[in-house]
Formats: structure tokens, C-alpha cells, sequence
């Protein structure tokens, strides 16, 4: 799996590409441990080049939006693929997540 | 063609597990999207093998694929100890993110990406059994 960090506006955009699993996750987690321990920022993750997507990478999503609310900042999640969206929406993502 | 593997229950194995049943499945011509479905919920499953099934001790797991006109079935199975993971409730979905658990998603999404999920416990052997239909 690939991160690329961008800005764009007042938020931060991670694009994911590639597998999102067990052995990339951490990965993930470490780089929004990162950002969110200097400041409260928005977040974007685009997910246009995601094919794949497993448990451990819903935790991190999971993870995520909890610290985001915590904060009181947004996290937006955008480009999400046919197979991720199932797996969010099987799983009840779509709920908690705010998915474009 | 030899559709079993069987490897020590270790993360140093994981990739090589999940990358055989990729290419076996390829090797059948098996659709794309039912392909990341069952990949998906058999990465839950030897996750789960690998996590939980011998605790400290060593052991090895087992898979095996059949590949039918119409279904494709897979099944995992160790002798670790005795675990029914369909008995778990599933994880409430309903729930906001701040009382959402962290645990229970894996199974959940290998129920609802498969089409039928089956457990078996005989001779000390756990067999998780999951099929997917080709049409669905």
C-alpha cells in the first residue's frame, strides 16, 4: 500500500492505494497517529486507488473518526470502489463514516 | 491440480496462504469481484487461525479449495482449540463510532460476503467452511 499526503484547503488528504489489510495497516495508523498528535486538522482520505480492504484497516477508520470527533475537526472519506463500499456498508461503516 | 496447502499457523505465512488461494482461484477464472470477496474473508479467517487458534503453542493450517461450475468452496481448518466463531453475536452495526467495539467485524464480513458459512469441529480439528456462489 501506498500513502500520498497532499493538502487541499484546510484539510489533509491521505490517497491510499493498493491493499489496506493486516500486514499494511499498521502502516496507516502509525502516519494518523503522526498528524493527529500535532494539531487538530480535517481529514480526507481518498480512496480512487484502493482496490482492497480488510478488517484491520475498518479499525483504522475506525480509530480515526473517533480521535476526529474528538477533536471536533471532519474527516470526509471520498472515491470509495465498488468492493470497499460493500464492505463498508456490510459491516454498518456507512453509519459512522461520512462517505461522499 | 493440487488445491490444499497446508503451513505453519504463523504471520511468516500469511501472505504466502492468502497469495495460493489468489492464484488458484485465477488459475480457475474465477470473476474479479467474487475473487476480492473471498480473499477478503479469508484473510479474516487465517487471521484469526493465526491469532487465536494455538495461543502459544505451534501448529499448522489447512486449506483447501474446491472449484465448482457454479460455487467456489473454501475451507480452513487446524487443531487448535475448539472455536465456533459463528456462535459470537454479531457486532451491532447500528451503533455510532464511539460505541462501536473494535472486535467482532472479521466474522461479520465473512458472513455477509459469503454466501454460506459452515463450522465443524471433529477428530480436533476446527473446519471453517465457507462457499460462494458464482451468479451472486
Amino acid at each position: 500500500m501506498e500513502i500520498k499526503k497532499s493538502v487541499e484547503g484546510n484539510a489533509t488528504v491521505l490517497a491510499l492505494s493498493g491493499r489496506l489489510d493486516t500486514i499494511t495497516s499498521p502502516q496507516l495508523s502509525k502516519e494518523l497517529e503522526t498528524l493527529l498528535e500535532k494539531e487538530a486538522i480535517n481529514l480526507i482520505f481518498d480512496l480512487s486507488s484502493l482496490d482492497y480492504i480488510s478488517s484491520s484497516g475498518l479499525r483504522v477508520f475506525l480509530s480515526a473518526q473517533k480521535k476526529i470527533n474528538a477533536m471536533g475537526t471532519q474527516m470526509k472519506i471520498r472515491g470509495v470502489n465498488e468492493t470497499v463500499k460493500e464492505i463498508f456498508e456490510v459491516t454498518g461503516f456507512t453509519g459512522i463514516l461520512n462517505i461522499e | 491440480m493440487l488445491n490444499r496447502l497446508k503451513v505453519p499457523a504463523t504471520m511468516d505465512h500469511f501472505e504466502e496462504s492468502l497469495g495460493f488461494i489468489e492464484e488458484r482461484l485465477r488459475a480457475a477464472g474465477i470473476d474479479e469481484r467474487i475473487l476480492t470477496k473471498v480473499l477478503t474473508a479469508s484473510e479474516e479467517i487465517i487471521v484469526n487461525i493465526i491469532h487465536y487458534a494455538y495461543q502459544e503453542n505451534e501448529g499448522d493450517f489447512m486449506i483447501e479449495i474446491e472449484d465448482h461450475p457454479d460455487r467456489t468452496t473454501l475451507s480452513f481448518s487446524d487443531y487448535g482449540q475448539p472455536f465456533d466463531p459463528l456462535k459470537k453475536p454479531d457486532a451491532d452495526t447500528s451503533l455510532k463510532a464511539h460505541e462501536r467495539e473494535i472486535g467482532g467485524l472479521g466474522i461479520l464480513m465473512v458472513k455477509k460476503l459469503m454466501d454460506d458459512v459452515q463450522y465443524d469441529f471433529s477428530d480436533g480439528r476446527n473446519t471453517l467452511t465457507i462457499t460462494k456462489m458464482k451468479g451472486s
